[in-house]
């Protein structure tokens, strides 16, 4: 069997919840994938559970380039964006406008 | 008042010359034809005596307008002199505006070198905190994350808990068996009698051990089960330490950077505010100034002033001295002396004609 990108569908809050199915999603695969792309288009809510659980994931792919993270919301990119995830994963999804003056 | 009162001295002036010119000018009046010399040289000294009482008379009104001109001189320079204090005033006010102002700006550029806190200050602190915010997001992740390496390592050690049970239930059962055994072994030993009594010994001991084997499995298995429920409980508290909500921790550093667009906005604003402000005290002090230059119209005033006064004296002084002359004495060049005697006596042409120029000390 050839390497494939292996896609992972999170769920609507990606929380500790999420760890059992996540893990199984790309541990134990009898062809370890290529690289990882999380899809986060029905997430609303990501707690540092979720977050933990990315790392988790990031460590297990070995590289920045090989976990994608796409279809996040704006204010969840801007979380992720806050913990620095920029550096560790890529990220796909519209920016939050930027902080100016608030009257 | 002024304009009249310098009309009246014009026009007494102008009698005198004209009186003058056509005395110099004939030598004498003509007198119609047919009358005597003698009655007409009485009817010219009766003439000349009346004319002699009139300068008198109006020598005599003259100290009044002057009294009148050294009035409007003392209020003119006393007001003069309260208009130049406020413009005074209100330069020093104006420098002084200016002076802060250039001190405030300094203060919100954070130039003034000491440990003043700066608006820019307050907004580089405050995007700092807002990165630091995101550092501390950042460990959290991190400590959840190795929650989670935790909580997978636990787990793993559980489910061996739970094998290391399986196999205990295996020895018991072997022990069970091996019990049965025994007893089989110590029925067979008594039907051979008294042959079997080793074998009945023997078999004793093997069911005495098996029940102590089912006793320690029963307590591997008791411990495995406690060890497996404190792991579980470990479980829990590890579940709870990885799972934080990060929302309110975006939120403070939202309000951060938000407070740091702010605070450089608001420098921006009263930099351009202060910058109006200055500007406007600029020119209160460049209108001012023009105001001071214009105060100069008092010194020219006072100067045409004196030099009123003067003539009127001039005028008085050559009315006194017709109005005290012989009639038989030519009036003409006796008035004509005196002015131009007076005239050598003052110099009294003002120095400056405009307001237009001088030099005022501008700040």
């Amino acid at each position: 069997m050839e390497p494939k990108h292996q896609t992972i569908l999170a769920p609507s809050r990606f929380t500790f919840t999420a760890r059992q199915s996540f893990l199984a999603a790309y541990r134990n695969q009898p062809v370890p994938p290529e690289g990882y792309t999380v899809v986060f288009a029905q997430t609303e809510f990501i707690d540092t559970a979720g977050l933990g659980l990315l790392l988790q994931l990031r460590e297990y792919a070995g590289r920045r380039e090989l976990v994608r993270c796409t279809q996040l919301r704006p204010e969840l990119r801007q979380l992720l964006s806050m913990a620095d995830f920029e550096a560790l994963v890529v990220l796909e999804g519209p920016r939050a406008a930027p902080i100016a003056f608030q009257p | 008042m002024l304009t009249g009162l310098l009309l009246a001295g014009a026009c007494t002036l102008l009698t005198i010359w004209a009186l003058g010119e056509e005395r110099s000018a004939e030598g004498r009046v003509e007198w119609p034809e047919g009358e005597a010399p003698e009655a007409a040289e009485a009817k010219e000294a009766t003439v000349e005596l009346k004319q002699c009482r009139v300068f008198a008379v109006v020598a005599e009104r003259l100290p009044g307008p002057r009294e009148n001109l050294r009035q409007v001189r003392g209020i003119l320079a006393e007001a003069a002199q309260e208009l130049g204090g406020s413009f005074k005033e209100l330069s020093a006010l104006a420098k002084s505006q200016s002076n802060w102002l250039d001190q405030t700006l300094q203060e919100i550029h954070g130039s003034r070198g000491d440990n003043a806190v700066s608006i820019a200050t307050l907004a580089a602190d405050s995007r700092e905190n807002a990165a630091m915010v995101g550092q501390l997001a950042g460990l959290i992740v991190q400590l959840s994350k190795r929650s989670l390496d935790i909580f997978d390592r636990v787990e793993s050690m559980v489910e061996r808990l739970r094998e290391m049970e399986r196999l205990v239930a295996g020895v018991k059962a072997i022990a069970d068996q091996t019990t049965l055994l025994a007893l089989n072994a110590t029925i067979e030993a008594a039907h051979v009698g008294e042959a079997g009594k080793g074998f009945e010994v023997v078999a004793s001991e093997i069911r005495q051990l098996a029940q102590n084997a089912q006793k320690v499995s029963e307590e591997i298995r008791q411990q495995a089960r406690r060890a497996s429920e404190t792991a579980g409980a470990a479980l829990g508290l590890t579940q709870e330490n990885a799972a934080q909500d990060l929302t309110i921790l975006l939120e403070a550093r939202r309000r951060m950077e938000s407070m740091a667009a702010n605070a450089i906005d608001l420098e921006n604003r009263l930099r351009d505010k202060l910058g109006s402000a200055k500007s406007s005290a600029a020119e209160i002090g460049m209108v001012n100034a023009v105001a001071i230059r214009s105060m100069q119209f008092e010194d020219i005033a006072r100067q045409i002033l004196e030099r009123t006064e003067q003539d009127l004296t001039n005028v008085e002084t050559t009315l006194v001295a017709v109005g005290a002359a012989p009639a038989t004495e030519d009036l003409t060049a006796l008035a004509t002396a005196v002015l131009e005697e007076q005239a050598a006596l003052v110099a009294h042409k003002p120095s400056q004609e405009s307001i237009a120029g001088g030099e005022v000390e501008l700040f």
